[in-house]
């Protein structure tokens, strides 16, 4: 056997090798397999923040103006002197009461919850989870901590005269629509919004727990 | 010289040839130890499976209103005046699949990490009125003068207005939305690359 001989071999045993070695690494062995989760790990937070997203509650809320912005068992008078004896400025709760006794006083309706003068609106209410600034993987690498839901949207919906089952409405068009505009802005004061938003969250927590168990405190959720 | 060439022809021939013998085995035996895997993780997502029994998807929650007036008559005769009733209750209305009816999983011939699921119809599984969030209007005597309404029949008409409204505002629509996208993402955490869930009755699913 010459040089040239064995030269040939050579690259034949080199071309074999290389070969056999490109086949073997497409074997899933276990650190390829473990690369691959790793890769698919990153991808997962994007999924989860898409799975979070779709939970969303919707909330169907009839709303009695002015009743249901009146603070119970308190009148405009003893709000009025408790802030004047107390020279703070209105808590939300009390600026809201205020502003709804305006509204009230100027349409004719109740200026005190066991009057009977009132309006029934509709508000569609949904809470749930806007991620798309979520960035809780920066403070902790690899988990995905479940913030509180949110109200995302909030819209009143058109009265139907042939379905209203209340008393008739005695409210210039303008009047109506600064009413809607009211109960629109403050629909998130209500408790029953505050249902609406923990629901959501329940609902998002019961998807998660399902799909990753063991991983899914409630809260936090270290990424398999 | 020609008997060199000879040589380096045959050792040539005979590296291809284990190459394409090794080539062969290992692909055959890639693919039984991915189908194991995927064989093993589809038990895994069937497991899970049984233990959802009910996913709910989707939910609403309605606050209704409910308004009733009568004429109050003196000695049962003579009007003497009116007595208004407002009230509001909770009803929450949530819709999902029902697992316990029967599903179906099964994985592609052709493609191993393809999963073809069928799941029951969503259906609505809770209307329920929490009757704790009753609150009454005009009145600081709770409840008091709901007395003569009768009103668990007033709450069950409630309910039944909301599960409607709620049917008509696209709430199984969603649910099964949801469920599919819940679904994939088991199958996809299984390893599934592809899944495809469809819907069927739940006779046929038992059947």
């Amino acid at each position: 056997m010459n040089v040239r001989t064995i030269a040939w071999t050579l690259l034949a045993a080199i071309v074999s090798i290389a070969a056999v070695y490109t086949a073997l690494r497409r074997l899933p062995s276990p650190a390829i397999v473990r690369h691959r989760e790793e890769v698919a790990s990153s991808l997962l937070l994007d999924r989860v923040i898409d799975i979070a997203e779709l939970q969303t509650v919707a909330g169907v809320t009839k709303v009695v103006f002015p009743h249901d912005f009146y603070r119970q068992n308190r009148s405009v008078a003893e709000i009025l002197d408790a802030l004047e004896s107390d020279g703070d400025a209105p808590g939300d709760a009390e600026r809201i009461h205020l502003e709804a006794y305006g509204i009230a006083r100027s349409t004719g309706l109740a200026l005190e919850r066991t009057d009977t003068e009132f309006v029934v609106l509709t508000a569609i209410v949904v809470a749930g989870y806007d991620l798309s600034s979520y960035h809780g993987d920066r403070l902790s690498p690899g988990t995905f901590v479940l913030p509180e839901a949110t109200i995302l949207d909030v819209r009143i919906e058109d009265l139907q005269p042939d379905t209203y089952a209340y008393p008739a409405i005695r409210l210039t068009p303008d009047e109506l629509r600064r009413v809607a505009v009211f109960v629109e802005r403050n629909v998130p004061s209500l408790p029953v919004t505050a249902e609406i938003v923990r629901t959501a969250r329940e609902q998002a927590v019961g998807v998660l727990s399902t799909l990753f168990g063991g991983h899914f405190d409630g809260e936090v959720l270290a990424i398999p | 010289m020609a008997k060199s060439r000879g040589w380096v022809l045959f050792a040539i021939a005979t590296a291809l040839v284990v190459l394409v013998a090794v080539g062969i085995g290992l692909n055959v035996q890639r693919s039984r130890l991915l189908r194991a895997e995927l064989e093993e993780r589809t038990r895994a997502a069937r497991l899970q499976m049984e233990t959802l029994e009910r996913v709910a998807t989707a939910e609403y929650i309605y606050r209704n209103v409910i308004y009733a007036s009568r004429d109050r008559l003196l000695l049962g005769r003579l009007p003497a005046g009116s007595t208004e009733v407002l009230f509001s209750v909770s009803i929450r209305v949530q819709a999902g699949v029902d697992l316990s009816q029967g599903y179906s999983v099964a994985v592609s011939a052709e493609k191993a990490d393809r999963a073809f699921v069928t799941l029951p119809e969503p259906t609505v599984f809770v209307v329920d009125a929490d009757e704790s969030t009753i609150e009454e209007y005009f009145s600081e005597e709770r409840l008091m003068r709901l007395n003569w309404l009768d009103l668990g029949r007033e709450i069950e008409l409630q309910k039944s207005v909301a599960r409607e409204d709620a049917v008509q505002r696209g709430l199984l629509t969603r649910a099964r939305t949801n469920a599919i996208s819940v679904i994939t993402e088991l199958f996809a955490l299984a390893g599934f690359a592809e899944v495809d869930v469809t819907f069927a009755p739940p006779a046929e699913l038992r059947g």
